[in-house]
C-alpha cells in the first residue's frame, strides 16, 4: 500500500489549487444550491405562487440563519483566518444595527445607503478595539475586546438613550425600493387630514409630509389607522427627516395593514397656520419575509464569496501567515499590526452588515438581542462549524439552529418527563429555559476536543471518500 | 522618552509615555482636591480600606487559583471563576441546613469550617472535572484552543447551575457571631470583615506552607519550572496538574462562602463571572504565575476600588464614582497591559508567554 497514489482531484498547478471551484462538477452542485434557496421561500404558504409546501417559519429561519452566516463568517476572517480572538462581535452587530436604525429614523436615510453606512461605522469601531492586538495576545487580547462587549451596549443603553431608545424596543422602518409611479402633491393643513389606502405585501403607500422651515415647535403628524385610532409613534414604521434646527421635517409613513388611513397635522403650541406638503407614490416594499428573503439570502452568498476571495489575495495570505507565526510573518516583511488591524476592520463590517440586516428583518430592536451570550454564541458556532474553513460559518450556524429550533423542542417535553423523576430537587421550568446554553457550552466543548476542524473538516472527509468510492485507493 | 530600544522616535512611544503623565497628573490632581476639600474624615477613610481589605483577600483567593494554574500550565483557566460560584453555591444549601438545625449559631466557628471544606470539595470537584474533560485533552494545541474550551466549560457551568437551582439570589444566613463592629476610638470596623481577612490569611498562609514545605508543592515548583525535566526526575505530570486545579479549586471554593458570608445580596449564578474577571486582573497585576503576586495584587486591586472612586475620581469631579467600581478594574487591567505587563512582582513576561 505504502506507495500507492489516493484516487481523487489531483493539483497540477498553482492556479488550479487557487480556484474556488475545483472541478466543473462543484461549479455545478454550488449553482444548483443556490437555485435551490432562491426557489425555496415560493414554495412558502404565503408565496404568490400558492402551492404552500412548506411552512413560513421556515423562510424566515433560514433569513435569519443567512444574516449569522454573516456575522460568524466576519468572526471566521478574524478568528479563523488572522487567530485574533474576540469576544465582542455582538456589541460590534449592535453598532451596525443601531447605526443603521438611527440613521434611518432619525436622518431619513433610506436602507440602502444605511447599510454601507453603518457597516463601515462599525468597521471603525472595531478598529478601535483591536488596537490593544498590537500589545496583547489571546487571553489578553479576549479580556480586550469583552470591553467592548460591556461598553457598547453600556453606551447604547445611557448615554445615547434619546436615539436607541435606551432599554425599551425601537422600531425600525421596513426597507423601500421607491417611491416611485403615480407620485402626486397635496397640500396638508392644520386639522385638514388627508386619506390614503394602503397597499398590498408587495407595494406600499409611501406617504412623505414635507413641513417648511419653522422655528417653534413642529406640529405632531398623526396617523389614523382604518379602525380609527391613533397609531402610536413608537410602533409605526416611519421614516423621519430633521430640519437645521433639529426640528421634525419630514415623515414617511409606510402603511403595513389594509384599509383607508388618514394622516393630519396637529399644532403643537397655538394654531399656527401651517401648511404643509404630502407627496405619495407607490413603492416597492421589503415588509414581508418572503421580500426581505430575497434581499438577505443573495447578499449572504455575496459576501461569502467576497470572504472566499479575500482570502485568496494578498491580505489573505498575510492573515494566515500571522495566525501561523507572527513572528516569520514579520520576518518575510507583513506589517503584522496593519494586518491585524484590517482584519479586525473586514470582520467589523460584516458584523455591521448583520446588525444592519437584523434590524431591518426583525423590524424592532432591543439590547438584549447583542449580549455576551450572543459573542460567545457566535464564537462557538464557528467553532463547532470549522474556524479557517471557507464553508466554517455555514455550517456552524445551520447546526446550532437546527439545534436549536429542531433538536431542543423535541426534546424539552423528554425533559421535563422524566427530570423530576430522577431528580427530585430540580424546578422543571429552570431546567427548560436553560437547557439551551446548556447544550450549547457542553457542544462547543466537546467539538474542540473531539473535533476541533469542526463540520467544514469533516465535511472535506466525506467529499473525498463519496468522491472515490467505493475504493478507498 | 519617546524613544524605543534603538533610540528611534515612535509613536507608540510616544503616546504611551504621553498617556503615563495624563495618568499621573489625574490621579494627583483627583487625590489633591479631594483631601483638601476635608469631604471624608480620617475614620471613613479606614473604614473604606477595612472594606477594600476585605474584598481584596477574596480577589486575592480566587486570584491565586489563576496563578497556580497559570504557572504551571500558562494557560488561563477562564472558568475559574464558575469554580468559584460551584463552591458558593453549594455552601449555601449547607447553610441553611445548618441554619435551620440551629447548629450554625450555636458552632458558628466549626460550621463555618464545616462550609469551608465542604464548599472546597465541591469546587475541587468542578476544577479537576473540566481539567480533565476540557484541558487535559488539548493540552498541546494551539493556546487560543483551551481558551475557547474554557468558554464553553463556564458557559455550561453557569447554565447548569441556573437550570438545577434557577436564576434568583439566595442569600446566606445570618452568622450571630459575625455581627457587630469592633470599635477602636471612634473607628468601628464590622467583624465581618476582619474575618473575611483573617481566614483569607490563614488559606494564604497554608497554600504558602504546602507550595514551599511539602513534597508535592516541591514538585509543583518543578513542573512550573521545566515540565520535560521534571518528568524525567520521576513526577508524575497529570498528577501534579490535577493537583494544582484541585488546590486552586479549593480556595476558590473557600472565597466562596468568605463571599457568602460578607455580602448580603447571596448567590446567584452569574456570581463568577465578575468576581472572575477582577481575580484575573488581580493577578495579573501581581504578576501572573507568582503566588505572593496574586496575593499582593488582590489586596491592591480591593483596597483601589474601595478608595479610588472616592479618592480620585470623586476628586475629579466625576459623577456617582463609586458605580465606576467594576470599570476600574478593567481599567486598571489595560493599564497594567500596557505599562508593566510583568506585574508588581513578575518577571517579565516574554513575547511566548503573553
Amino acid at each position: 500500500m505504502a506507495n500507492l497514489n489516493p484516487a481523487g482531484v489531483f493539483d497540477t498547478s498553482y492556479a488550479q489549487d487557487l480556484r474556488i471551484d475545483r472541478t466543473p462538477r462543484d461549479k455545478l452542485w454550488k449553482n444548483l444550491a443556490f437555485i435551490a434557496l432562491l426557489l425555496l421561500p415560493l414554495l412558502s404558504h404565503s408565496s404568490p405562487l400558492g402551492l404552500a409546501w412548506i411552512s413560513d417559519q421556515y423562510v424566515s429561519l433560514v433569513a435569519r440563519v443567512a444574516i449569522f452566516v454573516i456575522a460568524v463568517q466576519g468572526l471566521n476572517l478574524l478568528v479563523g483566518y488572522t487567530g485574533q480572538i474576540s469576544l465582542g462581535h455582538g456589541a460590534f452587530m449592535a453598532v451596525g444595527a443601531y447605526g443603521s436604525a438611527i440613521l434611518a429614523r432619525e436622518l431619513g436615510f433610506s436602507f440602502w445607503v444605511a447599510l454601507p453606512v453603518s457597516a463601515l461605522l462599525t468597521g471603525a469601531v472595531g478598529l478601535v478595539f483591536g488596537l490593544p492586538s498590537l500589545r496583547v495576545k489571546g487571553f489578553y487580547l479576549a479580556m480586550a475586546t469583552l470591553a467592548a462587549q460591556f461598553i457598547i451596549p453600556w453606551a447604547l443603553r445611557y448615554p445615547m438613550a434619546d436615539l436607541t431608545g435606551g432599554t425599551r424596543p425601537l422600531s425600525v422602518p421596513a426597507p423601500i425600493i421607491g417611491p416611485f409611479a403615480a407620485y402626486a402633491e397635496d397640500a396638508l393643513g392644520i386639522d385638514d387630514p388627508l386619506q390614503f389606502t394602503a397597499g398590498d405585501a408587495y407595494f406600499v403607500d409611501v406617504i412623505t409630509v414635507v413641513l417648511p422651515p419653522h422655528t417653534g415647535k413642529a406640529p405632531r403628524i398623526e396617523i389614523i389607522n382604518p379602525s380609527g385610532d391613533v397609531v402610536p409613534y413608537g410602533d409605526v414604521n416611519v421614516n423621519l427627516l430633521m430640519d437645521g434646527y433639529g426640528n421634525l421635517h419630514s415623515l414617511s409613513y409606510i402603511a403595513s395593514k389594509h384599509g383607508d388611513y388618514r394622516v393630519g397635522l396637529v399644532a403643537e403650541d397655538g394654531d399656527e397656520d401651517m401648511p404643509a406638503l404630502v407627496r405619495r407614490g407607490k413603492a416597492l416594499s421589503f415588509a414581508s419575509d418572503i421580500a426581505m428573503y430575497y434581499l438577505i439570502v443573495p447578499l449572504a452568498v455575496l459576501l461569502m464569496f467576497v470572504a472566499r476571495n479575500i482570502i485568496r489575495t494578498r491580505t489573505g495570505r498575510a492573515f494566515i501567515s500571522v495566525r501561523d507565526n507572527d513572528l516569520a510573518a514579520e520576518l518575510l516583511g507583513i506589517n503584522v499590526f496593519a494586518t491585524k488591524l484590517r482584519a479586525f476592520f473586514l470582520s467589523s463590517v460584516y458584523a455591521g452588515v448583520a446588525g444592519c440586516l437584523l434590524a431591518f428583518e426583525r423590524n424592532s430592536l432591543a439590547l438584549q438581542m447583542f449580549e455576551l451570550d450572543v459573542s460567545i454564541e457566535m464564537l462557538a458556532m464557528l467553532i463547532i462549524g470549522g474556524a479557517g474553513f471557507p464553508l466554517g460559518a455555514m455550517f456552524g450556524v445551520t447546526f446550532i439552529r437546527l439545534l436549536q429550533e429542531a433538536i431542543i423542542p423535541t426534546l424539552r417535553p423528554l425533559l421535563s418527563d422524566w427530570l423530576p423523576q430522577l431528580f427530585p430537587f430540580i424546578d422543571v421550568v429552570n431546567i427548560t429555559s436553560a437547557i439551551n446554553p446548556i447544550l450549547f457550552g457542553g457542544a462547543l466543548m466537546l467539538f474542540l476536543v473531539l473535533e476541533p476542524r469542526g463540520i467544514a473538516h469533516r465535511w472535506e472527509i466525506f467529499k473525498v471518500a463519496w468522491k472515490i468510492r467505493p475504493y478507498s485507493y | 522618552m519617546f524613544r524605543n530600544k534603538s533610540g528611534e522616535f515612535s509613536w507608540v512611544d510616544f503616546t504611551i509615555d504621553v498617556l503615563r503623565v495624563l495618568i499621573v497628573l489625574a490621579v494627583v490632581v483627583g487625590a489633591w482636591n479631594t483631601l483638601s476639600s476635608g469631604r471624608i474624615s480620617l475614620a471613613q477613610w479606614v473604614n473604606l480600606l477595612a472594606a477594600g481589605l476585605s474584598q481584596g483577600s477574596i480577589y486575592a483567593l480566587i486570584a491565586l487559583g489563576y496563578t497556580l494554574v497559570y504557572g504551571i500550565l500558562l494557560m488561563i483557566n477562564f472558568a475559574h471563576g464558575e469554580v468559584f460560584m460551584a463552591g458558593a453555591f453549594s455552601a449555601f444549601f449547607l447553610a441553611e441546613a445548618l441554619n435551620r438545625t440551629g447548629f450554625l449559631n450555636e458552632q458558628p466557628l466549626l460550621s463555618i469550617l464545616l462550609m469551608f471544606m465542604f464548599a472546597g470539595l465541591i469546587s475541587m470537584t468542578v476544577a479537576v472535572l473540566v481539567e480533565r474533560i476540557a484541558y487535559r485533552p488539548l493540552r498541546g494545541s494551539p493556546r487560543l484552543v483551551p481558551l475557547i474550551t474554557a468558554i464553553g466549560a463556564s458557559f455550561f457551568l453557569q447554565y447548569a447551575f441556573r437550570g438545577l437551582y434557577g436564576s434568583n439570589f439566595k442569600a446566606y444566613p445570618q452568622v450571630r457571631a459575625l455581627q457587630g463592629a469592633l470599635q477602636i476610638g471612634d473607628i468601628s470596623i464590622p467583624v465581618t470583615q476582619i474575618f473575611v481577612f483573617c481566614s483569607a490569611l490563614v488559606l494564604m498562609f497554608g497554600l504558602h506552607w504546602l507550595v514551599e514545605r511539602t513534597r508535592i508543592g516541591k514538585a509543583m515548583r518543578a513542573v512550573s519550572e521545566n515540565k520535560e525535566v521534571a518528568r524525567l526526575m520521576g513526577i508524575d505530570i497529570d498528577w501534579v496538574i490535577l493537583f494544582t486545579f484541585g488546590v486552586g479549586g479549593f480556595l476558590a471554593g473557600a472565597a466562596g462562602v468568605i463571599n457568602g458570608l460578607f455580602r448580603p445580596q447571596g448567590v446567584n449564578f452569574y456570581m463568577g463571572f465578575i468576581p472572575g474577571i477582577k481575580a484575573f486582573t488581580a493577578a495579573v497585576l501581581g504578576g501572573i504565575g507568582n503566588i505572593p503576586g496574586a496575593m499582593l495584587g488582590g489586596l491592591f486591586l480591593g483596597v483601589i476600588e474601595a478608595i479610588g472612586p472616592n479618592l480620585v475620581l470623586a476628586g475629579l469631579g466625576i459623577p456617582g464614582a463609586n458605580q465606576l467600581k467594576d470599570v476600574i478594574a478593567f481599567t486598571m487591567l489595560v493599564l497594567v497591559l500596557i505599562f508593566r505587563p510583568q506585574g508588581i512582582l513578575g518577571e517579565r513576561l516574554s513575547e511566548t508567554k503573553a
